[in-house]
């Protein structure tokens, strides 16, 4: 398959769901660029899989396995030599697409997986630090690689170590409003703490609130978000609190499985 | 209505939305014990009201008009002379219920409000101290109560009279796990940035962060969290996060530019109950 000028072909994977607000944006920046579009929604509610059949992209319904297993079946479905996986809050812009571009161009890629930036939007303002602005792996060369199978962040499995990083960001507006963003980090804080309660893990309170005040300290000075301001700040005691809640809840799992939660609590001083 | 045990006839009154797995414990607890158990369901999806109905004495199913309204909507179908206003959450314990049943049987004129202490259940244990454990104006007597329409933390506008405090506990079950613990305090933080939004207050960010920190040592410390070990340590962190988003959320708000929602503009709040502009009364199905 190759549709346009470039030597190596391109599809773009999205995993979605209920995101009619900006499923759009997101197809709009690479349906016409990229020769293959793979969509996979969990289930929309909100008319999200109505938008995306207004686009020339190859749309499959399914369940929701988690973050891995669903990346790959939408790997599964790729024929092109290279993948760039996105999310609907996210979208590419003419540096970036003229950006790969010019790599899939080159007669062979340097190579196998780039790392790409996010030009983080929270609450109105570009972020530069912290770690939403860390490079994320997410142009890749198909065939030698694959997803893990966590339920949370998607892992990238690849055989060839050969990184490439790429200069333009990838757009990412990640949060509707703050409780959004606050529900978000407690979803995924209960998703981590119960994937860390399979494991057989467990940690104490104190655990969690060191843990919780290092996360605040490693984002706010040493990943820089000092230098955004005070949205910066409010990011930092983000992922302080989502860092105490993923052990607290863990905490809290050990908790409850061992006093078999009687009907009408125990008695304090138990 | 005439009461069977008391002097004073006794209505309890619950509003609910999807409680299927706490409604019942609730009911039973009233059961064959309140004169009127009057269920108010804004259109559970689950099996709330099939549970409900064998236990209530009546049951309706309504939209959703925010809390303020719904308690009134729930206090116009009292026939008694007092009101236990409850939750699906909650559920009286039997020295309460003996308590009650004193006081509103004394020859004395029994009080026209009662505080009652909540005893909320957090991961499995009782906590005894902090802000979930103050004393609650749940019982009251009916004639020249109302409540105002805002949408969340319902305060009862009081009957005049002496105000009483009773011993017995209010068990509290607000929280499934941590999880639900975490979601439930965001929304009431949102809620409660949008209301101050509206209102046109202003927050900083420090602040926020000053307010999360002593909203941690009012409760450990002031309000005796401590002595209620790891669960009343991790509820005061709750409450300081409660805190933080709360003002922090006020704070995007107005950087963002948000437009006041609607529902909390002040003419929308300061309705009340006898003012019929606005509240739909007749809302509600009857199904038992």
């Amino acid at each position: 398959m190759n549709l346009h000028q470039k030597t190596a072909s391109l599809a773009i994977n999205i995993i979605c769901k209920n995101e009619a607000d900006r499923i759009g944006r997101c197809l709009s920046s690479v349906v016409g660029w990229a020769d293959q579009v793979v969509v996979f929604d969990s289930g929309s509610t909100d008319g999200t899989q109505d938008i995306i059949r207004q686009y020339n992209v190859e749309l499959f319904e399914s369940d929701w396995p988690g973050y891995g297993p669903q990346r790959q079946r939408a790997l599964e479905k790729t024929v092109c030599d290279f993948v760039l996986i996105l999310d609907a809050d996210e979208y590419v812009d003419q540096r970036l697409r003229d950006e790969i571009d010019d790599i899939l161009n080159q007669s062979t890629p340097s190579a196998a997986v780039f790392n790409i930036c996010w030009q983080f939007r929270f609450l109105n303002k570009d972020i530069t630090h912290g770690k939403y602005a860390n490079p994320q792996a997410r142009l890749f060369r198909r065939g030698n690689v694959r997803f893990a199978d966590a339920q949370v962040h998607e892992t990238l499995i690849s055989d060839d170590q050969n990184e490439g990083h790429l200069k333009a960001r990838l757009h990412h507006n990640s949060y509707r409003n703050y409780f959004h963003c606050v529900q978000k980090h407690n979803q995924y804080a209960t998703l981590v703490a119960n994937e860390k309660y399979a494991l057989g893990k467990s940690k104490g309170l104190m655990f969690a609130t060191l843990r919780s005040f290092w996360e605040f300290l490693q984002q706010y000075f040493f990943k820089g978000l000092i230098l955004d301001g005070l949205h910066g700040f409010l990011l930092a005691a983000t992922h302080s609190q989502y860092a105490f809640n993923k052990y607290a809840g863990l905490w809290a799992l050990h908790r409850t499985r061992a006093s078999k939660n009687e009907k009408f609590g125990r008695e304090a001083n138990h | 209505m005439k009461s069977s045990k008391r002097k004073w006839s006794l209505a309890v009154t619950v509003i609910c939305f999807n409680e299927e797995d706490r409604i019942r414990d609730c009911l039973e607890s009233v059961v064959d014990w309140a004169d009127q158990i009057i269920v108010l369901d804004s259109g559970s999806t689950d099996k709330t009201v099939d549970l409900a109905t064998p236990l209530a004495t009546e049951l309706y199913v309504t939209d959703w008009p925010g809390y303020g309204v719904q308690r009134v909507r729930a206090l116009d179908k009292v026939k008694c002379d007092y009101v236990l206003s409850l939750d699906a959450d909650e559920a009286v314990t039997p020295e309460l219920k003996a308590e009650i049943d004193y006081e509103l049987n004394s020859n004395n004129d029994p009080c026209a409000v009662y505080r009652i202490p909540w005893i909320p259940i957090f991961l499995g244990r009782r906590l005894k101290h902090g802000r979930y454990a103050s004393p609650q104006a749940r019982l009251f007597r009916k004639e020249g109560a109302q409540y105002p329409t805002a949408q969340i933390h319902e305060t009862l506008m009081f009957p005049e009279g002496k105000i009483g405090f009773l011993k017995g506990g209010l068990l509290h079950n607000s929280f499934r796990d941590y999880g639900h613990c975490m979601e439930k305090h965001n929304q009431y933080a949102w809620l409660l940035a949008k209301e101050k939004q509206a209102r046109g207050d202003k927050a900083s960010i420090p602040f926020a962060a000053i307010r999360a920190v002593w909203e941690f040592i009012h409760q450990y410390f002031f309000r005796k969290l401590l002595l209620d070990g790891a669960e009343g340590y991790l509820m005061a962190i709750v409450l300081a996060q409660y805190a933080f988003n709360k003002y922090a959320g006020l704070w995007a708000l107005n950087r963002t530019k948000t437009p006041v929602d609607a529902r909390f503009l002040p003419h929308h709040r300061e309705r009340r109950a006898d003012d019929s502009q606005g509240i739909n009364m007749d809302n509600a199905v009857r199904i038992k």
